[in-house]
């Protein structure tokens, strides 16, 4: 998704994912897939969608302010 | 909803463990068995394509534990098996616990008992209606008639006739009340009419007719003294103690009313003190009988009643709301100097210089008369001193043991840093069992 530049393990996503979920900015539940495997689907819910757009919002301001330091530097 | 929904998820966390774990493991699971097809799909021999997977995924326990952390229960989680496993450990050595718990329980106990007995005999107000209004006139315990005036003109002990003038021209009491201060040194004579017990040598008080109007208690039986009693040419009347009630008559209702022989005089009993009155000080033996002040003449043969140069009362009372304590004591002093005046004792050039040093203090009336209390204070206190050593010395000696014990584990603590346990983990661990074992120490 980054084209490799972000290397994170695998594995870190787990931990991550259950955080958002005790915040309730995801919601998930058990379906199956399409090997028929029971699997855990996790999506967005609206108050994180909410946060979502804050951050993303608070992201973009923020890289662009750094950007503007970098760039008149 | 946010909150909601957190509580939820931990509560699930908490008491549903092994649900939560194993849909972690079903998750994970998920994800490995997905990314090993994936690699084989792209031409990855099976066996390698689980290496890279793993190598991809990271730690599958550190990423456990991570998850475990997020659910944000870690704490109950770890107390919970820090205490199973301190218990553990005390069950594993009981010898040690037991001698930890039996010095503990030795010191506390020993301080339990001085304080519940500081507590009886220092802190306890007495058993009376709004004890805090109650002044005692004066901050000695001075007994007895005949003692002779204090060099320093410190006055607690009154005549008679110095009461009732007090008791005339301060209005800033509601009631006013005297009681002898030296009762327990002068008992009387009472057997029952009619019966065949034998006369008994029994502590009896001579109090104002007011003295129960003024603690503001009520009879447990029959009526308390009143005013009329305590007049001269009255039928002598007394009130019994509950104690006395239920130790000598059990209770008996029909002793209300009916005649007892004080000093070889017929007394009418007219009721019974209430319950947990013990008199107005802490004595050995409290008064059984309380009798009027007027009574005493006829009963006691006591010549001092209405000498007005005899001090042998101390006096209590209820002062009004909102009276200041500073200015009632200037006033109590003055009117105390012109009673005195007239005295023989204060009349002579020793006894003038005298008289202008004497003075009356107002203590809190509310414990009634400190005398036992201070004669046993400081030696309640130093008593309270040395049980609190005797726990300080257990606390040491435990101290001591724990640490023998400390360096018998340090073997078992360094592996068990060596095999990757936190240290802050291992700390607590060890405070928690510590912690335990002030448990059944704190039941004790």
């Amino acid at each position: 998704l980054s084209s490799d530049v972000l290397r994170i393990q695998q594995g870190s996503l787990y931990p991550a994912l259950h955080r958002l979920e005790r915040r309730g900015l995801i919601k998930a539940h058990w379906g199956t897939s399409e090997n028929n495997r029971r699997a855990k689907y996790y999506e967005l819910s609206k108050t994180g969608r909410q946060q979502l757009e804050v951050e993303t919002d608070a992201w973009a301001k923020l890289t662009a302010a750094v950007a503007q330091v970098l760039g008149t530097a | 909803l946010d909150v909601l929904s957190d509580l939820i998820f931990r509560f699930r966390s908490l008491f549903r463990r092994s649900a939560v774990e194993n849909e972690l493991d079903d998750e994970l699971q998920f994800h490995l068995e997905q990314q090993v097809e994936k690699h084989v799909r792209s031409g990855l021999t099976r066996e390698e394509a689980m290496r890279q997977t793993r190598l991809e995924f990271g730690g599958l326990g550190h990423v456990k534990e991570d998850c475990r952390e997020s659910r944000g229960i870690t704490f109950f989680e770890t107390t919970a098996r820090d205490i199973r496993y301190a218990l553990r450990q005390l069950l594993r050595t009981p010898a040690f616990t037991v001698t930890v718990l039996l010095t503990l329980a030795l010191g506390i106990g020993a301080n339990a008992a001085i304080f519940t007995l500081v507590n009886a005999v220092l802190l306890r107000k007495l058993p009376v209606t709004d004890p805090t209004s109650l002044v005692r006139l004066g901050d000695n315990n001075d007994c007895c008639v005949g003692s002779g005036n204090r060099q320093d003109g410190d006055f607690a002990m009154f005549s008679t006739d110095t009461y009732e003038q007090l008791k005339k021209n301060v209005p800033e009491f509601e009631e006013l009340s005297a009681m002898q201060a030296g009762f327990w040194g002068r008992p009387v004579i009472a057997r029952r009419d009619g019966t065949e017990a034998r006369a008994r040598s029994v502590a009896a008080e001579f109090v104002s007719g007011n003295y129960f109007r003024t603690f503001g208690l009520q009879p447990r039986a029959g009526r308390l003294l009143m005013d009329a009693d305590d007049a001269q040419g009255a039928p002598v009347t007394a009130v019994m103690s509950y104690e006395a009630w239920q130790h000598n008559y059990a209770g008996d209702a029909s002793v209300v009313g009916s005649t007892f022989w004080v000093n070889t005089k017929p007394v009418t009993i007219v009721g019974i003190a209430p319950e947990g009155f013990y008199g107005d000080r802490l004595s050995v033996t409290p008064a059984e009988f309380y009798l009027p002040i007027e009574s005493m003449p006829v009963l006691a043969n006591s010549p001092y009643v209405h000498d007005p140069e005899q001090d042998w009362l101390y006096i209590v009372g209820r002062i009004k709301p909102g009276v200041a304590i500073a200015p009632l004591q200037e006033k109590v002093t003055v009117l105390l100097r012109q009673a005195l005046a007239t005295d023989e004792t204060f009349s002579t050039e020793q006894g003038k210089t005298l008289l202008a040093k004497v003075h009356v203090v107002l203590t809190p009336g509310g414990a009634g008369i400190q005398a036992m209390q201070e004669w046993y204070g400081s030696k309640l206190h130093l008593l309270m001193g040395i049980a609190g050593l005797v726990l300080l010395i257990a606390c040491a000696n435990v101290a001591n043991l724990l640490l023998v014990r400390g360096m018998g584990r340090r073997a078992e603590i360094s592996m068990r840093a060596a095999l990757g346990a936190m240290r802050g983990r291992i700390i607590r661990q060890l405070l928690k069992a510590s912690a335990w074992r002030s448990v059944p120490r704190a039941k004790v």
